[in-house]
């Protein structure tokens, strides 16, 4: 049962890496662009169904719901970043933006699979995730994050496409040095106030900059039909990976006046949830009420973005504590 | 007398302003709440809270002078801070102001139906297609565009050659229900504080819980319960590798006139409840063990130690006798430590209630003396709570609709090509309403494109169509 489980993750895994390839090469081979973005979307499909099988067998091998650790979360997030690509694909029918979302999912397999063997075992749960709300509060946030990322990459897409070449590079060097300083709290014994001081500098310099350079137009590179689209996707996934968020954080709460008695305790990854939250709905109301262009709300959703990184792996790499300890696999 | 008329005035101006330049109804003044809010949590995420963790673990993490600073910044109990509170107070403020203006004003709409615009109105909406159709009337592709809109979920109204429709017209009103519902949970938290209480004791078996010890708010006009909670027993049950899995303990509430009124066996996630005071599992250990030397009982307490508490009796200048317990229905485990020795030496076991020899000391263990660490609160705001959690999630999840409106008209002149004009707003979801205005005119018949308009920056005309 176990080897089947890691066959199909390892299958998940390597179709994000084909993938990947496939949607590179469909750059280069204009000619074959559209017979290699479907061979690509294809390969991802396989790697959907293969990783939804793989979290059901580690489900029936545990005998329990599998999302309980940092390992678990990251197989569901790998699966909602492609699902949420698949579904975008068919209703948006768009091409390309599957090399950012398979570039995020392969990150997610290499991430967990680096991880030590003992995230990878399946073990008991501690008193405290011992109940069924644990299925109900946990998978819609794993999977708000994981839209909130892909929206965040959409955003991206609508910065290239609106000829914001300055402000999109911008914005990926920070992104790139954020995750950096997540990748050395989790794999190397950095200090944890150096990875504190990278992660908040490079995302306070590079929003700042990225927002003072949205001006910045390279006029080739405008195609106002693809960035309206990808304006679009941003939103959307906002506004579906929004609701899950609150209903996520709102089930929290429940949840902990169930078991302690108390629906907020201002722990640091519920305080963080707060703050996504607060980005987004700050989205939104900027969105709705046009209060700011297209690229200046694109670089909104990338500090969007930041924050997502910032509350589902940061905080246990960066070295923060709190309650929700699930995700931490080293001694703080 | 003079002056003073005239400062009164000059105030009366300056709130005057205040007001009529919608200063707290304005979104700019709610995102930059918002923000500051962002990184108030956020400093409060990366510090962490005394009354959460205690001012040692403050010191622990950025050292004793550090520590010191940050708590004569309020860092360290920012959201108990009148910092925090104020913001939180000025969002509160706000929220209000612009449900009140902006927000609940939508309901007046509701029943209002749209109005029907001609070609001129429609070629300044943001988004617009301009087509021609021929081989059938205006009327006819009035209704086939009807039905096709019908299909796609619009609420679709015919003027003549003229057509108006309205999609996801619920999701107008989830910023209602949102607002409603975040209003109504602050209401019902300001409840809670007022009348609620709550409280953290180790209880030990036999002893009873009374809420004495209970904290609640400055301004706190609530009452205490009549009623006590006995500790009847307390148990530990563990994973076959040691790991704790479950704390239970079995309560009985006890009212007034001493009758039990109500037994049950709680754990963590499954509370007690009663008359409106819940109780958790909250923690469990032991507490003290009653060993006997020599037939002389001895309460010996115990300190906690990873996953087993432990007691030390110095015996000699460089000798440390260790009594291991694991839990409460295990064998004591006898270590000795002598100075030259790297670890402890196991001597023996000694089961409850079982003896040994050493030396010319019998040692007994009588009895192990769990605690259980019971956490109770009384939340009467909590159905307000539960009531604007439910509206909050509805009101998100209506938010996901994309509203727009959509409108046409058909040019009735004399001739075979008949002028088509669709157009519209969709703020949410712009893409696929160009998209549905491309498949309304290609769904007639003999069609053709013959102009496009993208007002991008949307007209004053747009904006004066979307009640903000």
């Amino acid at each position: 049962m176990q080897a089947w489980q890691i066959a199909l993750t390892n299958t998940a895994g390597i179709s994000s890496f084909l993938s990947l390839w496939a949607f590179i090469l469909s750059y280069g081979f204009k000619q074959l662009n559209s017979l290699l973005c479907k061979a690509a979307r294809w390969i991802m499909s396989i790697g959907f169904i293969a990783l939804t099988l793989a979290i059901i067998i580690r489900g029936i091998e545990a005998q329990r719901f599998p999302l309980s650790n940092l390992y678990e979360s990251i197989l569901w997030f790998a699966w909602s970043v492609m699902g949420s690509y698949l579904a975008l694909a068919k209703f948006y029918n768009i091409k390309q933006f599957g090399s950012l979302a398979c570039m995020l999912a392969l990150t997610m397999f290499l991430y967990g699979s680096w991880l030590p063997l003992s995230q990878h075992e399946i073990s008991p749960l501690v008193p405290a995730l011992v109940s069924y709300w644990r299925q109900i509060h946990i998978p819609p946030l794993i999977i708000s994050y994981a839209l909130f990322c892909v929206s965040g990459l959409a955003a991206f897409a609508q910065l290239f496409y609106s000829g914001r070449i300055v402000s999109l590079s911008i914005m990926a060097l920070t992104v790139i040095l954020a995750a950096s300083a997540i990748g050395l709290g989790t794999y190397s014994s950095v200090e944890s106030y150096i990875l504190q001081i990278l992660f908040v500098g490079s995302s306070v310099i590079g929003s700042y900059l990225g927002f003072k350079n949205t001006n910045k137009e390279m006029p080739r590179l405008v195609n106002k039909n693809q960035a309206s689209l990808y304006e679009d996707i941003t939103y959307r996934c906002v506004t579906v990976g929004f609701p899950l968020l609150t209903f996520g954080i709102i089930t929290g709460g429940l949840w902990a006046n169930h078991a302690w008695g108390t629906y907020w305790s201002w722990d640091p990854k519920e305080s963080m949830a707060l703050a996504t939250w607060l980005s987004y709905a700050a989205f939104i109301h900027l969105k709705i009420h046009r209060e700011c262009k297209n690229n200046t709300l694109s670089i909104v959703a990338i500090i969007g973005l930041l924050v997502t990184m910032l509350t589902y792996l940061g905080f246990n790499s960066l070295g923060f504590g709190g309650l929700h300890s699930y995700g931490r696999f080293k001694d703080m | 007398m003079a002056n003073k008329s005239n400062y009164l005035n000059q105030y009366k101006n300056i709130f005057g302003k205040l007001f009529k330049t919608n200063v707290f109804a304005s979104v700019k003044l709610t995102i930059f709440l918002m923000s500051t809010l962002i990184s108030i949590i956020l400093i409060g995420a990366w510090c962490p809270q005394k009354s959460q963790v205690g001012m040692e673990k403050v010191t622990e993490q950025f050292g004793e002078q550090n520590a010191l600073f940050l708590d004569k910044l309020g860092i360290t109990d920012i959201f108990h801070s009148n910092f925090f509170l104020i913001v939180i107070a000025l969002l509160t403020i706000n929220m209000i102001a612009c449900s009140m203006q902006r927000v609940f004003p939508k309901y007046k709409l509701y029943k209002k139906p749209l109005l029907f615009f001609n070609s001129n109105q429609i070629s300044k909406m943001p988004y617009v297609e301009m087509g021609e159709f021929s081989g059938i009337t205006p009327v006819q592709a009035i209704d086939k565009l009807k039905l096709y809109l019908e299909q796609k979920n619009y609420k679709v109204n015919v003027n003549g050659h003229q057509l108006n429709a309205q999609g996801s017209k619920i999701s107008k009103f989830a910023a209602s229900v949102t607002h409603v519902g975040l209003l109504s949970l602050l209401f019902g938290v300001t409840i809670t504080s007022w009348t609620g209480f709550s409280g953290i004791e180790p209880v030990g078996i036999g002893q009873d819980l009374d809420f004495s010890g209970s904290e609640h708010a400055n301004y706190w006009f609530g009452h205490l319960p009549n009623f006590k909670v006995r500790l009847n027993s307390t148990s530990k049950e563990s994973y076959a590798s040691g790991q704790v899995k479950q704390w239970y303990s079995n309560l009985s509430v006890i009212d007034k006139s001493g009758k039990i009124v109500q037994n049950q066996t709680i754990s963590v996630n499954e509370p007690l409840s009663y008359h409106g005071v819940d109780v958790y599992q909250s923690n469990w250990g032991l507490n003290s063990a009653q060993i006997s030397f020599n037939g002389n009982k001895r309460k010996l307490m115990l300190r906690p130690m990873g996953a087993i508490w432990a007691t030390f009796l110095p015996l000699e200048a460089d000798t440390i006798l260790i009594m291991s317990f694991k839990n409460e229905k295990e064998p004591l485990k006898l270590f000795a430590k002598r100075e030259e020795w790297s670890a402890p030496k196991l001597i023996t076991q000694i089961p409850l209630h079982g003896s040994v020899n050493l030396g010319s000391v019998k040692i007994t263990y009588d009895k192990i003396n769990p605690v259980s660490g019971l956490q109770y609160k009384s939340d009467p705001g909590l159905p307000i709570v539960y009531f604007a959690f439910g509206f909050i999630i509805l009101g998100v999840m209506m938010a996901t609709l994309p509203y727009s409106e959509l409108y046409v008209c058909i040019d009735n002149s004399e001739g075979e090509n008949k002028k088509i004009i669709i157009g519209g707003i969709c703020p949410k979801a712009p893409s696929q309403f160009k998209n549905l205005l491309n498949l309304l005119l290609n769904s007639l018949p003999e069609s053709n494109k013959i102009g496009q308009n993208n007002n991008s920056i949307q007209s004053n005309l747009a904006s004066s169509l979307i009640p903000k």
